[in-house]
């Protein structure tokens, strides 16, 4: 049900489309070794045991990786800013990240566990264990969790976790070498192995925000009005916290955690097209991962031969954009 | 009662009534006992002092609130029991400080009222634009339906909520203070479109209302709360009363009748308003009495 013209949507998807179809070329074609577009051609069809294409090969993975974390972190963070009523909504503000990181600290520290399978469910655990807690402590009170409390659950909790893994990671040398390259947020060491069985979660949960979004539109008009326009809020809340916690948790679980992608990613979508939560989720599941894609390839290039992880990138171009975006009033609100 | 086509296509008297409501906020009581049938097709006043439970008792026939006893009946069936969507298509509520999305057009804001018309994945229908347009027309608004909401002034930003909830094309809207905030130019501007509705339309229009006066001039029948229970429950004429603005409000006050309007109008009374608040014990009050002796 779109009221005015598909005009304005119709063209932003389409640029965001070519311009993310290009950027996974770049990703395919830089690294520290240069390989031609024929190339990338074979990679893709032949079987061919050239080291240009088996260096492409290496790079398809970590390009799909990159597409399903910007994904499902760009849905998340709308989805979050949509059921909070709170622009700075973020699954690091709401303590999904350092929940993860404590849960593999800890799994390095006291059960040495060293691989990256176990990482990703370690940090699956983490982090969904962290945004029950969250929630739990956020529904305290007589109304039912409240866009306000959430929020203060999350800072607290993510500053109580943060104090907790430090605590367990400095004394320990060989835990911070190993616990240092998830730490970061990286996409680099992608393997469609460890992608796998972390796909069904982050594709319930893309299901499950696009069907939440009619009713985000209605609960940004404030909870009473929501009601009173036949919706039921803490319904729709819940289940909207729930597929923020499958996003975040299978995107932290994969690339570790990696910061601004859903802060900023809806602040872009509405600057494009605008105050609808269906037109934003729709471009946001471009724009993120235009953006995870796109700062691996400036990562891969700004100290070549070798790779700065996306998790950097990320925060080095997301916290300026960020101060632009909030000195425009448009985006001052949700 | 005038009766409009669109009126008759609508539906003809959704009939909402409060039995026995017992209403609790956070563990506290805030109505004791209150029954109410609101007669379909007019506009009603619910009047009271702060805390006296006016809005709670709003939300709760609303169906936001679930009463602690009692039940808000919709047709005689039980509202909490209907379908949320289904009772969004009869019955409209403007609260006291919705949020409206930064940058969002009138339009834009207006369409979200046809919500609950809509299924899963149903397309925006001609039916939709045309309540969409009807509504914008309606509250005057459609020279400036593409103008985003935060740059209206406070009067044309409540006349777009009650725009919102008219494109919901429910039959009984209920308004938690639709005045609050606004000048009285911009009160009789909301009121007078109330009013408009409700005599040409045929929506029932329940408000919860300050200003006595304003309530009075605009009301078929307007309920009293006092301390969670009604107080009284009349036309204007019978219910604005010395007496009872005395009671309810604990000020002396001269009811007289309005010339040109023919409804009760309320005057409170010079320094009779700080006597009867004297209990509150201040020293100013004192003060206030020898220099005035």
């Amino acid at each position: 049900m779109h009221r005015n013209g598909n005009g304005p949507m119709v063209l932003s998807g389409l640029i965001l489309a070519v311009c993310l179809v290009m950027v996974c070329a770049l990703s395919l074609v830089f690294g520290s070794r240069s390989v031609s577009p024929s190339d990338i051609l074979h990679a893709l069809s032949a079987s061919s045991d050239d080291i240009a294409v088996s260096a492409i090969r290496l790079r398809i993975p970590r390009t799909v990786l990159g597409l399903l974390v910007g994904a499902g972190l760009g849905v998340a963070g709308t989805l979050m800013q949509g059921i909070s009523r709170n622009p700075l909504a973020d699954p690091s503000i709401l303590g999904f990240n350092t929940g993860a990181a404590l849960a593999i600290v800890c799994s390095i520290a006291f059960f040495s566990l060293s691989t990256p399978a176990q990482y990703v469910w370690v940090g699956l655990l983490g982090s969904a264990t962290t945004a029950l807690v969250v929630w739990a402590i956020g529904s305290l009170g007589p109304s039912g969790p409240s866009p306000l409390r959430l929020t203060l659950a999350g800072v607290v909790i993510s500053s109580v976790l943060g104090s907790l893994t430090s605590a367990v990671l400095l004394p320990r040398v060989n835990v911070i070498s190993s616990y240092r390259f998830w730490q970061v947020g990286g996409i680099s060491g992608a393997r469609f192995d460890l992608m796998m069985p972390v796909l069904p979660l982050l594709t319930l949960g893309l299901i499950l925000a696009f069907c939440l979004t009619p009713g985000i539109n209605a609960l940004t008009l404030g909870d009473q009005m929501a009601e009173g326009l036949g919706m039921h809020v803490g319904r729709v809340r819940s289940l909207a916290w729930l597929a923020a916690i499958l996003l975040c948790a299978s995107c932290t679980a994969l690339a570790g955690p990696i910061g601004f992608v859903g802060l900023v990613v809806p602040h872009v979508a509405r600057l494009l097209i605008g105050p609808d939560y269906r037109r934003i989720m729709a471009l946001s599941i471009l724009i993120g991962p235009l953006l995870v894609v796109g700062a691996d390839v400036v990562g891969r290039i700004i100290t070549r031969p070798s790779d700065v992880e996306v998790g950097i990138v990320t925060a080095l171009i997301g916290a300026p954009v960020f101060v632009i975006l909030a000195g425009r009033r448009r985006t001052a609100e949700v | 009662m005038t009766s409009s086509p669109a009126y008759d296509a609508w539906s003809s008297a959704h009939k909402l009534t409060a039995s026995h409501l017992r209403l609790t906020y956070g563990g506290r009581t805030v109505i004791e006992d209150l029954s109410l049938d609101i007669p379909p097709h007019t506009m009603g006043s619910i009047i009271g002092p702060n805390g006296c439970g006016k809005s709670t008792f709003l939300k709760a026939m609303a169906r936001i609130l679930k009463p602690a006893s009692g039940t808000v009946m919709m047709d005689g069936e039980p509202i909490t029991s209907m379908p949320t969507r289904k009772v969004a298509t009869i019955l409209g509520l403007l609260p006291q400080n919705p949020s409206a999305p930064a940058g969002i057009t009138i339009a834009d804001l207006v369409a979200r009222g046809r919500y609950p018309h809509h299924h899963f994945v149903e397309r925006w229908t001609t039916k939709d634009e045309k309540a969409v347009e009807r509504a914008l027309a309606l509250t005057g608004l459609t020279d400036m339906a593409g103008c985003p909401i935060d740059r209206l002034s406070g009067g044309q930003r409540q006349r777009a909520w009650i725009a919102l909830t008219l494109a919901q094309q429910t039959d009984i809207l209920l308004l938690d203070e639709p005045t609050t905030y606004l000048d009285i130019a911009y009160q009789l501007e909301v009121l007078d479109l109330l009013s408009t509705l409700n005599r040409q339309e045929g929506v029932t229009v329940v408000m919860v209302l300050h200003d006595l006066n304003m309530a009075a001039r605009y009301s078929d029948w307007i309920l009293a709360i006092k301390d969670g229970r009604r107080f009284a429950l009349g036309t204007p004429d019978e219910v604005m009363t010395e007496n009872l603005v005395r009671e309810v409000f604990d000020i002396a006050s001269t009811v007289v009748t309005d010339g040109t309007t023919g409804a009760p109008l309320m005057t409170p009374a010079p320094l009779h308003s700080l006597e009867a608040h004297s209990g509150e014990a201040c020293n100013a009050h004192v003060h206030w009495d020898d220099s005035a002796g």
